[in-house]
């Protein structure tokens, strides 16, 4: 209903723009305002292409630091050791230990490690903040939800290094006194840490995604005698599914991609466990920790850049996904 | 019309000022003989107590500190970047390769000594270890306080990224080689901690935990204790620090296992410059200020 009072107040004020605009194009432009449009527009054209660039380049510098990795350690050597013990038997080793005498460069423990932390904060993320995004798009009263969307957003904005050590003093205490884990710091800590940077991610994009919905839909199923619950669960959520998942998708990226907050609540042991409450060591962790003061050009340096690359490659592929059902759900919906 | 030819005058006298301000710093560098070191976490602090003395006596010179670990300052004075590289370890066979290819020879002076402390809570019974049972805690060969005398929970390692100068020496000195004469490895289970600070914090929360860190960061903490060291099951039991203080005897004559020297490295024989700041560290003012700084200084000759 509320949405009804909106939406004919923003047709007035785009139809009065347009008329606006129309009546000055009538008129002759003068030949220094088309110059200006044009230097106005080539001088955007630029900043977009220069922005494009630079990505490029990042690229191209990642990829040619990383694939150096490939000349003296082998594919094989990023996912496992053989190690020759005393006897002459053989024993495989899944360990990260860069600078050791044995140099293993297993990058087993440090996707375990990211995973571990990922997932788990995906998930918690995804309960809470699509359950947040449906109540700002569908429930909440319009002054309610111009308050409280920029008050989630503005969650978004902590910095990241502040949450980390939230987690590390405030939240890790707490914890290790509920549960009493093995690891203070652990997958489980740092996983909360990271659902504070996705959950306005997830609300943010999901009510974006609802609101898109035409209106005519939940109309026709209120005229049907659905509940709010009924056309909630089995018209606005499928409907927005596909925007949705595109939001927890772009969340899941970020989780894996972010790095302050695992650094500093995750304890960093490369552990490889699918216990929670033990201490992980995730791929970004591993390159913010050592990336200070690796010797440049040895092995371990193209290492760490090696996992740079396969971050890189994750999160592009997930935010590509992600904006082609962004793009699918937009055309979708215009009809 | 007007409007522009305002604004050209802002831009002129601005560009004006800028060129004018640059100068002068230009001419105060000339004046100024720059040292820049970088090197070891470990001797940031140190270091850079140093360079303010010796500044205040010496006041046209400047001495530039930056931490990042000794193996980044190793790099950097091998890249010609800097003049002088803090290490907490001697240079490695590798370092020492590298140095040759690029036509360069570094210098050693050994400017003081650092130990390392093993920390534990002070909820911790145990009061003395062996270096061969902390090689066990710490490989994850023992698990549990109780394998070495202390109550049954299991032993939660914390220790220091791969990189740093404490955990090469750590490794080198407490964990030794393997019989195939393999450098012995810390536990996957170790927990990795930025910086020593960051490590007593941890082990000051964590009932199970362990860690090691300079004795001169925790001999005044009384929120860790400091566990006594015995070279083997027949050495007495050293301390390297009691009541709040480094116990500067046992590290200078090598009775406490886990000590180590502290390195300046110079590319060649250093020039006027960088020798009259060397002369000043390894002077008796210069080593005042190590044992100031909670570090061990040199013994005097």
């Amino acid at each position: 209903m509320t949405n009804n009072s909106v939406i004919p107040e923003e047709i007035n004020e785009e139809d009065s723009a347009r008329i606006k605009a129309e009546s000055s194009f009538g008129k002759r432009i003068s030949l220094s305002v088309r110059v200006k449009e044009k230097i106005i527009e080539y001088f955007f054209a630029l900043n977009g292409t220069v922005a494009l660039i630079f990505i490029i380049l990042i690229f191209i510098f990642l990829f040619k630091e990383g694939i150096q990795a490939l000349n003296d350690i082998g594919v094989l050597d990023f996912i496992y050791y053989d190690q020759v013990q005393l006897d002459d038997s053989i024993k495989r080793l899944y360990e990260w230990y860069p600078t050791s005498s044995q140099p293993r460069f297993s990058l087993l423990p440090l996707v375990v490690g990211t995973l571990m932390t990922a997932i788990p904060a995906t998930l918690i993320s995804t309960f809470l903040g699509v359950g947040a995004g449906v109540y700002l798009s569908e429930i909440a009263k319009p002054k309610a939800r111009e308050f409280l969307k920029p008050l989630i957003e503005l969650f978004a904005s902590i910095p990241t290094v502040v949450l980390g050590f939230l987690m590390l003093v405030v939240g890790a205490t707490f914890f290790d006194d509920l549960f009493n884990p093995t690891n203070r710091l652990n997958a489980f800590i740092a996983a909360l840490g990271l659902s504070f940077v996705i959950i306005p991610i997830i609300a943010s994009m999901t009510e974006d995604a609802l609101r898109s919905i035409p209106n005519d839909l939940r109309m026709a199923s209120y005229g049907l005698g659905a509940t709010k619950w009924q056309t909630i669960s089995k018209v606005i959520i499928p409907a927005g599914f596909s925007g949705v998942s595109a939001s927890i998708l772009l969340g899941f990226g970020r989780a894996i991609g972010e790095t302050m907050i695992v650094l500093m609540a995750a304890g960093n042991a490369a552990n490889i466990t699918m216990d929670l409450f033990l201490s992980v060591r995730t791929m970004t962790a591993t390159i913010a920790a050592e990336m200070g003061e690796v010797s440049q050009g040895s092995d371990h340096y193209y290492a760490l850049f090696f996992i740079g690359i396969i971050l890189f490659t994750i999160t592009f592929f997930l935010n590509l996904i992600a904006e082609i059902i962004i793009n699918k759900m937009r055309k979708k919906n215009i009809f | 019309m007007k409007k522009s030819k305002k604004i050209f005058t802002v831009i002129t006298l601005l560009l004006s000022a800028l060129i004018l301000l640059s100068s002068c710093k230009k001419k105060e560098e000339v004046e100024k003989t720059v040292v820049s070191v970088k090197g070891s976490d470990t001797m940031v602090n140190l270091s850079q107590k140093w360079a303010e003395a010796y500044m205040q006596k010496n006041l046209n010179a400047s001495i530039q500190v930056t931490g990042g670990g000794s193996g980044t300052g190793i790099a950097a004075l091998l890249n010609s970047t800097v003049d002088l590289a803090n290490a907490s370890r001697e240079l490695k066979q590798k370092e020492y390769d590298r140095a040759k290819e690029l036509g360069l020879s570094p210098q050693e002076f050994k400017v003081a000594l650092d130990g390392i402390a093993v920390i534990v809570h002070p909820s911790n019974k145990i009061d003395a270890l062996t270096v061969a049972q902390l090689r066990d805690i710490f490989t994850g060969a023992v698990t549990n306080w109780k394998q070495v005398g202390g109550s049954d929970i299991p032993i939660v390692l914390y220790g220091r990224e791969n990189s740093s100068g404490t955990y090469e020496f750590f490794k080198e000195h407490v964990l030794g080689k393997d019989e195939q004469g393999n450098t012995r490895d810390f536990a996957n289970s170790t927990q990795v901690l930025q910086g020593t600070a960051a490590l007593g914090e941890a082990v000051a929360r964590d009932d199970e935990g362990i860690g090691y860190g300079g004795v001169g960061y925790f001999a005044a903490r009384t929120d860790v204790k400091i566990i006594q060291v015995k070279a083997d099951d027949a050495s007495p039991a050293i301390a390297p620090a009691a009541d709040g203080k480094v116990n500067y005897e046992a590290i200078w004559n090598g009775d406490y296992s886990i000590s180590r020297y502290l390195y300046c490295y110079t590319n060649g024989t250093p020039d006027e410059k960088i020798q009259d700041f060397m002369n000043f560290i390894l002077s008796k003012e210069g080593q005042d200020l190590v044992k100031q700084m909670e570090y061990i200084p040199l013994p005097e000759k």
